[in-house]
């Protein structure tokens, strides 16, 4: 690390740091695996997109109020009167949905060159409490702007929590301040939304990058016969693989920009807990879990939503075949293809169920598991 | 000092509730009603209205000169005004002295004190016998919300009316009035009940020459533009029964630009130039109309996608006010006078509309940074990924 010489004297009379040189070289250089390609810069980009919802979540908090009377009109004020609070509160709220997707691209990417394998299952626990707390925050941070659809979106979410045996009540009021979606419910939310649930990401971030660092990238090699990585054969991690992410890091900005630009996150209607509008529903990513709800009688439903859960935690402990490479995984792989597109398929579902639509010319309205069911005359709305 | 003070409280109590407690004896259904009525929050008493011996146990209580069991309804309004035409009994409640008189000028009372009709309604009628409630408690016979029902009692009655040769139908079509509809489902207790046009003490129906005075108790502003307008001559020269010939009584509904097509051929079908000013008219308040409900649209859009648009609601509120103005305005019948606030209106209309696409404007500006954005990124892009190559290339042996 070349720091300037000024610099460098004044802190070596006062630290020994050439240890902090020699670990800041050691981590800047250290060699990555030849098969490291762009698949494996999507840990970075949700990295970077963390340190995003960081910033833009700072700077929205200096303007945000958390009460019922306030939370709407103060958003109301970021997007119309503060200057540029519509691209701070845009690189949030899309930032949200992309760092979700990176953050699921990065697992899949994981599971399909099996890098959760011995000796890294930690890392992959790591990670999947990262995804469940990415997710949370997505959960807490839509009830915030307190308009319709996040208030009854919250008000459906919170309402799962009900169907658990014994202590379901308990924790749905204690989720809520209440038995209803109240101010009380706000301050919770954006208490943990702000305070708790960033302190744990970063927990958690850290404790990934460590293991991450310490046991090093996954190769395609057997479980128990990986090679050190040497530094002729191995990729430098800088500046090689840093040039790499900075060029996936413009394609990610650009995107966030145009989705920023083009598809404004709206404002919309000041929640009123006396008026349920039509359509409600969640987010993307609780799409495959609300449909899947649907089919099962509640507490049914929610136990059956936890498997794929348990699953995705576990997996690193039940997969013991030591093979990483895909096509040396047949059954692996083809379980994961198989969770993918149930995955879209309940999604799809559930992003169309309750609705009307027009398909080559004929009108159908979709029922609540999705099915169409064909409409004689051209639905109103 | 504490023995003195139990004993006086002994003694109080004993003093105030002996009567009560002889009465209860026999009449418990009785005292279940009028625990909670205003009189006994008074500290009214049963011999208050009944007299009789408080001190008696059994039916001997009765047997008092001053006892009373009124059952002439004449003797129990008079029972009720000893009290309540009592000025200085009334003044520490802030109620009226005047029902008894006011009364004395109702169909009721006319009825009652002229040809002693015991079937018409006295106090207690409207009021209730020992459960009578403080007018403002939404239990009460008489609060805003009940007053339909507890009229619709007798005037609902078929067998009853058709004595005096009355509609049964008018608390039905009161109910599915805009009246009705402002109560019930908007809470709004100002709004008319059967109270408010009729009267209370003094319930009359309105004649003919009174309805435009009645309506014009809370629709202030119409009966002013229309006591200036050709209609008034009319409704003088009695051909003409003001408010109600073109909006209804009981089952008046939320006036529209309709009404107009349903009601003015009544008087004029033959009449092709004054259909022809009701045809001017409707359509200016239509288009004022229309023109408003579109701003509204557009401002609720571009606020519910976030967009400043403090100012556009602001000038929407002054697009509204002056339909507002048209719908009481067009009472005139002349279109020369409003043209000017449909002028007005559309000013406004069109105002917004500009703002509104400025607005918009500036969005779409936005998106033209795209292009900027997306040149320095590519180029961004193309840097690291020709140094990477570089770099690769150097690596090779």
């Amino acid at each position: 690390m070349n720091l300037p010489p000024r610099i460098r004297t004044w802190l070596a009379e006062r630290l020994d740091i050439g240890v902090a040189e020699k670990f800041a070289d050691g981590q800047l250089h250290k060699p990555l695996p030849a098969e490291t390609g762009f698949w494996h810069t999507f840990g970075s980009l949700s990295l970077f997109l963390f340190l995003n919802q960081v910033v833009t979540g700072i700077l929205l908090m200096i303007y945000y109020r958390p009460t019922t009377n306030t939370a709407f009109e103060s958003v109301r004020f970021i997007m119309t009167k503060a200057h540029f609070g519509w691209l701070i509160r845009g690189l949030h709220a899309w930032g949200a949905t992309l760092m979700i997707l990176c953050v699921l691209i990065h697992m899949m990417r994981t599971f399909f060159m099996g890098a959760y394998k011995k000796p890294r299952e930690l890392t992959w626990v790591f990670g999947v409490f990262i995804f469940g707390c990415t997710v949370t925050f997505g959960f807490t941070g839509y009830l915030l702007p307190w308009n319709q659809l996040s208030y009854w979106a919250t008000t459906v979410g919170t309402e799962i929590t009900g169907a658990i045996p014994l202590v379901g009540q308990y924790l749905k009021v204690l989720l809520r301040g209440g038995e209803g979606v109240t101010g009380e419910t706000l301050a919770r939310f954006y208490v943990l939304h702000v305070v708790v649930l960033p302190w744990v990401l970063t927990m958690l971030i850290v404790t990934h990058l460590f293991l991450m660092r310490v046991q090093g990238l996954a190769t395609f090699e057997r479980v128990g016969e990986e090679k050190p990585i040497d530094k002729s054969h191995g990729i430098p991690f800088f500046p090689h693989h840093v040039l790499k992410e900075g060029v996936v890091f413009c394609a990610l900005i650009g995107l966030l920009v145009t989705l920023i630009l083009l598809w404004p996150i709206e404002l919309g209607e000041k929640a009123d807990p006396f008026v349920t509008p039509e359509g409600i529903k969640p987010e993307w990513y609780f799409l495959p879990t609300y449909q899947l709800l649907k089919y099962f009688p509640k507490t049914l439903g929610l136990f059956v939503s936890l498997i794929p859960q348990l699953l995705l935690l576990l997996w690193a402990f039940l997969d013991r075949s030591p093979e990483r490479h895909p096509k040396k995984r047949p059954i692996a792989v083809s379980i994961g293809i198989a969770a993918l597109l149930l995955a879209i398929v309940f999604g799809l579902l559930g992003h169309f169920s309750e609705r009307d639509i027009t398909f080559r010319g004929r009108h159908y309205h979709i029922d609540i598991y999705g099915v169409p069911h064909r409409l004689s005359e051209q639905p109103k709305h | 000092m504490i023995k003195v003070a139990l004993a006086l409280l002994v003694a109080t109590a004993t003093a105030t509730s002996a009567a009560d407690i002889s009465c209860l004896k026999c009449h418990e259904k009785e005292n279940a009603l009028y625990a909670p009525s205003a009189h006994a929050q008074a500290g009214l008493t049963c011999l208050d209205c009944h007299g009789g011996d408080p001190k008696a146990t059994d039916v001997t209580a009765h047997a008092t000169d001053n006892f009373k069991r009124p059952d002439n309804k004449k003797a129990i309004a008079e029972l009720c005004a000893s009290c309540h035409g009592d000025v200085r009994r009334m003044n520490p409640y802030g109620l009226p002295t005047d029902q008894l008189d006011r009364y004395k000028t109702s169909k009721h009372g006319e009825q009652l004190f002229a040809q002693n009709d015991q079937k018409v309604a006295v106090c207690i009628d409207c009021h209730g016998v020992h459960d009578i409630l403080k007018v403002k408690s939404p239990q009460a016979h008489v609060y805003p919300t009940n007053i339909p029902q507890t009229c619709g009692r007798c005037h609902g009655d078929v067998k009853l009316m058709q004595e005096y040769k009355l509609p049964t139908d008018i608390i039905t079509q009161y109910k599915s009035s805009y009246h009705a509809y402002m109560v019930f489902e908007k809470g709004d207790l100002s709004a008319p009940t059967c109270v408010t046009c009729h009267g209370s003490h003094g319930a009359t129906p309105p004649g003919t020459a009174q309805v435009g005075q009645v309506c014009g108790k809370c629709h202030v502003r119409q009966r002013e533009l229309f006591e200036k307008s050709p209609h008034a001559e009319a409704a003088a020269a009695g051909l003409f029964n003001e408010c109600v010939s073109c909006h209804g009584n009981h089952g008046i509904q939320k006036a529209s630009v309709e009404l107009f097509a349903k009601t003015c051929v009544q008087c004029h079908a033959k009449d092709p130039k004054q259909l022809q000013l009701r045809d001017d008219i409707a359509g200016l308040i239509r288009r004022a109309q229309d023109g408003c409900s579109n701003a509204v649209t557009v401002v609720h859009d571009a606020t519910v996608r976030g967009l400043a648009t403090d100012d556009e609601e602001l000038l929407l509120q002054e697009a509204k006010t002056q339909v507002t103005q048209l719908e009481a305005m067009q009472h005139l019948l002349a279109v020369d006078q409003l043209q000017p606030v449909v002028k007005r209106s559309d000013e406004i209309v069109k105002l917004t509309l500009a703002d509104v696409a400025d607005l918009e404007r500036i969005e779409r500006w936005k998106r033209h940074a795209l292009t900027p954005i997306w040149a320095f990124l590519a180029l961004m892009a193309i840097i690291f990924w020709a140094k990477r190559r570089q770099l690769e290339q150097g690596r090779k042996p």
